[in-house]
């Protein structure tokens, strides 16, 4: 049995990483340029928003995250918010992403050339991962620089940078998440789309941490199948070791997921 | 020592059966052509051998390497050239190639020298070549490693006949080098002039093994006469030479031939459609 060939894996995702360039970037401009749209019009946002939402059911707040009205005073509540819809968007280009570096492969026959060369499916399975963790990092990144650039330009005193960088890290691991999910699907099958199935999954985990919400204290357990919910950027901002320990069990169910696509893709069938 | 060697090799699908208790052993050196008709086992086989799929039951070694065990050191003295030239649309053909080239320790000249061979504009996109020129790069994707097992599922499907005869200028030319050459083709002229053997493969079964260099001796021979009162007749002959001379010479003949059964008429012997094999 072959050892893991990390520089096999490197060559690969070099490849692939060129061959995604242009997702990749669109992806990227397009996350940036919204978070930038959003994020320049902070201070008119301030006192507009505000009005219009408090009109608003807090149903439909809760929703998207919004029903703490205070938190449109000050930009990185502000940014908070607004990238708690991003997250929906960068989750489901995470779970298609990652899926599609597996599932088109064998969809369009382009296994049959990869595999000919000198590598292992593993070797394989683990140059999908670091290019979707690579394309996830910089789709987050871009994210994170336009609120950055916004934060320096219009977020005044109320722009902590450490408050700013702490939503990113504990809230961003929600893309991961569910790029891990995709990976797994895709490494133990190919035979469904499994873009369309993680993009799902994703969708009904948001469902899930709303009705966790809404339903309070009759389905308050829900919140624990939505990473959107347990990991919200209020609750990144607060970091109770509760959410410590539960961002550390979910690290641990992320790395079963991939260990889990890795064995099965190592021992299936290609579906070609 | 056979160098590709399958023994009671199966593969099913769910309840379908696709290969059936396949044995077969391939001699270092020799170029063994495998037909049989769309859906017969030909690619389930190729394909298991190169690990994309892996066998049901039995067992297949490279080089006396197992093909799911050792399938990564297998490709070190093994070169795979698949029946789809499926390729990345948006990268050119010389990226491709570089990118073969990262996992072997040919030179970059090669690529460009069979590229020149096969005429390929190596600089264009995969989205801008036609099927043909697709197959090319399958070709020299495959031909870029020097190795001694050469594996090819349908390798001259969608080439011009110029091109299939510079593809098999450059497998002879393998074979002078101590390649052994496993091909699938639906092009049976070409495997009868260039093979040492063939293997029938139909229903996922071997129903003939025929070795080019006996194939007279093993294999009937088509009779065919016309008398001098106009009688025509043709039938296959598979006993004593002597004997068959002696009835032909009886009768008042006016033209005789007697031929070897090509490939390709084995070939359809065994797809007649009420399925006789006789």
């Amino acid at each position: 049995m072959s050892k893991l060939n990390f520089s096999s894996s490197l060559k690969l995702t070099g490849f692939d990483l060129r061959n995604n360039r242009k997702q990749i970037i669109g992806w990227s401009i397009a996350i940036f340029s919204i978070m930038f749209m959003y994020m320049i019009l902070f201070p008119s946002m301030q006192d507009m928003a505000k009005i219009k939402m408090e009109a608003m059911p807090k149903e439909f707040l809760q929703l998207f995250d919004m029903e703490n009205m205070n938190e449109l005073a000050n930009f990185t509540g502000y940014f908070g918010m607004v990238f708690n819809l991003i997250l929906i968007a960068m989750s489901i280009f995470a779970a298609t992403f990652a899926a599609n570096l597996i599932y088109r492969e064998e969809k369009s026959k382009t296994i049959e050339f990869l595999y000919s060369l000198e590598v292992s499916r593993t070797e394989i399975y683990v140059s999908k991962l670091i290019t979707a963790f690579l394309a996830c990092l910089t789709v987050l990144l871009s994210a994170a620089v336009s609120t950055a650039v916004c934060g320096f330009i219009n977020g005044g005193e109320t722009f902590v940078f450490a408050d700013f960088l702490q939503i990113v890290k504990v809230s961003g691991f929600t893309v991961f998440f569910f790029m891990a999910v995709s990976l797994m699907l895709a490494g133990l099958t190919a035979k469904v789309g499994v873009a369309g199935v993680g993009s799902m999954v994703v969708l009904f985990s948001y469902l899930l941490g709303y009705l966790s919400k809404l339903l309070e204290t009759k389905a308050e357990w829900l919140a624990y199948c939505s990473p959107f919910e347990l990991f919200s950027p209020q609750k990144a901002l607060a970091l109770e070791s509760h959410t410590m320990t539960e961002l550390g069990v979910y690290m641990g169910i992320t790395a079963i997921f991939l260990i889990v696509g890795g064995v099965v893709y190592k021992r299936r069938d290609f579906n070609i | 020592m056979a160098v590709i060697e399958l023994e009671h090799f199966s593969k099913a699908y769910g309840k379908f059966l696709a290969v059936d208790d396949l044995n077969i052993s391939i001699e270092k050196g020799e170029i063994v052509g495998f037909v049989g008709k769309n859906g017969a086992g030909k690619s389930t086989t190729i394909r298991s051998m190169v690990n994309m799929i892996f066998p049901t039951n039995g067992k297949i070694t490279i080089d006396g390497m197992d093909s799911v065990k050792d399938a990564k050191k297998i490709k070190r003295v093994l070169s795979y050239l698949p029946s789809d030239s499926a390729y990345y649309e948006n990268v050119t053909s010389e990226e491709l190639f570089r990118l073969c080239l990262k996992f072997s320790n040919e030179s970059p000249e090669r690529a460009g020298e069979l590229a020149k061979f096969f005429e390929l504009d190596a600089k264009k996109k995969i989205s801008e070549l036609s099927l043909g020129n697709r197959k090319k790069v399958s070709i020299i994707q495959a031909l870029l490693k020097n190795t001694d097992i050469i594996v090819m599922d349908e390798p001259t499907s969608g080439l011009d006949p110029l091109m299939q005869s510079k593809f098999f200028e450059l497998v002879m030319k393998e074979k002078e080098k101590g390649a052994t050459i496993f091909l699938s083709s639906h092009n049976l002229s070409e495997i009868e002039k260039y093979c040492d053997k063939v293997i029938i493969i139909k229903d996922g079964k071997i129903v003939d093994y025929l070795d080019m260099r006996n194939v007279k001796i093993k294999h009937a021979q088509i009779v065919s006469y016309t008398t001098k009162d106009g009688e025509a007749k043709s039938f296959e002959f598979s006993g004593e030479m002597n004997d068959l001379i002696s009835e032909l010479g009886k009768l008042d003949l006016e033209s005789l031939e007697i031929r070897t059964n090509t490939v390709e008429e084995e070939f359809i012997k065994y797809y007649k459609e009420d399925g006789t094999n006789e």
